[in-house]
């Protein structure tokens, strides 16, 4: 195989070109199945995700990638290894990269963005701020539903 | 970006919110009508017990005089995992009972069930309880928990020496049906319900007959099939070995200490010709470190066998690995706060899971 069949260009929404070892991309199975269908070149578009995103999926991509026998990170190592990618992103950083790995199809990168949201989802506060949305029961309602969850606030 | 209820599709707002403990799913049904009913919604309820399975509970039920209080935790499935720091069991909800001998059953798909004449079914996981109607049965009444996975039923059966009772909970009808028992037994402690069976151990009171049963409970079906055993297999603990039933005796007395050196497994292989395997698997070395009295508590879906004390707040777990021959150990910290004073004995049980969905309150009849 030559050098050029092993990379992979992929384009962000806004025209940014990142050229990937093709083992990389593959985790997505969007762009597997892509190219398996031949219906692409050596160049992917992908409409959904912006460079910005792209790059930080990309790097996720390379960290899970095995190739040529180099994939033989420990387990623990590449679970911390997530745990400080995700840690600093803010939330609308989290929500693209949420929407990327749907789009791009990667299941360990949507579970692990996903759980990241979870985790810092922990106060009403912090959920009226995830959904934006306003508390629309009238005070009867408020009254029951709390009642019946009262035991989530003892603590 | 302006909330993500309006740019994330549904669907992967579900996923996310199926991440979320069960605590903060009770609070968030709070907020509003929209999340209400989308936090009540059997879409993500469903997927929300399907995660849980994925990922079993350690669950202790603490007693105390008059109530028992219900705390979870993550069964620790990293083998090499040795505890450094303890695992903190979340608190769920407490439930108070008038018969300060009562017990309650082992949790069966996320609920739980008290062993009185009126049995008060409750779900830990979304602090729902419902009190069933009174068993009209005399004599002592024992109360086992079933769980029929293909119709998705719960099922109450109590036992005595008049008769068996059976109530279908969770199809809005709840109401005592009489069954035939083909046997009149005698259940003891004991029992485990695996894959829409029921097991307990029962002593015979048929004359002529051979004393030493385990009663199989088809919960669905609702019939009864009887296995004769030896004496040995009738004192062991049952337990779920890998969707099979697996009676587990130490080598001496009634619970493992240090002393013990080996550990007897019986497996049930084949129900109808009554077969079973037999199993003996010798303790390493380090079995020598563990401390005071340990009772079997069942088996994870690795294979590791799982002990607890009952007599201790903060329980050690310990973890025997019997194909890497290996013991570790997890310290769970179970927070009593000023009810510690007052706590009497602790129950551990493995493969607890955790169920959001709101039963339908029963109708009055």
């Amino acid at each position: 195989m030559s050098k050029s069949e092993k990379k992979i260009v992929l384009k962000s929404l806004d025209n940014e070109a990142f050229e990937v070892e093709k083992a990389v991309a593959l985790q997505s199975q969007t762009i597997w199945v892509m190219c398996e269908d031949k219906c692409v070149g050596n160049e992917i578009p992908l409409e959904n995700v912006t460079g910005q995103i792209l790059a930080k999926v990309i790097d996720y991509c390379k960290k899970h990638a095995v190739v040529d026998g180099d994939g033989d990170e420990s387990s623990e190592e590449l679970k911390n290894w997530d745990t400080e990618f995700t840690k600093n992103m803010d939330q609308s950083t989290l929500f693209n990269m949420i929407l990327a790995a749907n789009y791009l199809n990667i299941k360990s990168l949507l579970n692990l963005t996903c759980q990241a949201v979870a985790d810092k989802t922990k106060t009403i506060d912090e959920f009226h701020t995830f959904l934006n949305i306003e508390n629309n029961f009238t005070p009867e309602e408020e009254a029951q539903i709390c009642q019946e969850n009262l035991w989530a606030f003892d603590d | 970006m302006s909330g993500v209820g309006r740019s994330i599709p549904r669907d992967l707002v579900i996923e996310i919110l199926s991440r979320l403990p069960v605590k903060s799913i009770a609070r968030f049904r709070c907020v509003s009508k929209r999340w209400a009913s989308t936090l009540y919604h059997p879409d993500f309820t469903d997927l929300f017990l399907k995660k849980s399975l994925a990922r079993p509970r350690l669950f202790f039920v603490v007693k105390l005089r008059g109530k028992f209080v219900f705390f979870s935790t993550p069964l620790p499935l990293n083998p090499d995992q040795n505890s450094s720091s303890p695992l903190v069991a979340d608190l769920h909800m407490s439930f108070s009972t008038e018969d300060s001998y009562s017990g309650v059953t082992p949790p069966v798909c996320g609920w739980l069930c008290s062993k009185v004449k009126n049995p008060v079914m409750c779900n830990p996981s979304t602090g729902q309880f419902i009190t069933l109607p009174k068993v009209t049965l005399t004599g002592t009444v024992h109360t086992y928990l079933g769980y029929d996975p293909i119709n998705k039923l719960f099922k109450v059966l109590c036992v005595s020496e008049d008769g068996c009772r059976v109530l279908t909970f969770g199809n809005g009808d709840m109401s005592w049906r009489m069954i035939d028992c083909p046997i009149p037994h005698s259940p003891l402690r004991n029992e485990i319900c695996i894959n829409g069976v029921l097991y307990y151990a029962a002593a015979s009171t048929v004359e002529g007959m051979p004393p030493y049963l385990i009663v199989c409970f088809d919960v669905r079906f609702e019939n009864f099939t009887f296995l004769v055993v030896n004496i040995k297999i009738w004192n062991s603990n049952l337990i779920n070995c890998n969707g099979k039933l697996g009676a587990v005796l130490p080598d001496s007395f009634f619970c493992f200490t240090r002393r013990s050196t080996s550990l007897q497994l019986w497996v049930l292989e084949d129900v109808e010709n009554q077969k079973w395997s037999k199993h003996s698997h010798v303790f390493p070395p380090l079995w020598r470190d563990i401390v005071g009295e340990l009772n079997i508590v069942g088996m994870t879906g690795t294979g590791e066998f799982v002990f607890a004390p009952n007599a201790q707040l903060n329980p050690y777990i310990f973890f025997y690995n019997v194909v890497r021959n290996t013991v570790r150990r997890v310290r769970v910290q179970i927070q009593l706060g000023a009810l510690a004073s007052k706590y009497g004995k602790i129950y551990t049980f493995v493969d607890h899971v955790q169920d959001v969905k709101l039963m339908e309150a029963p109708r009055s009849s």
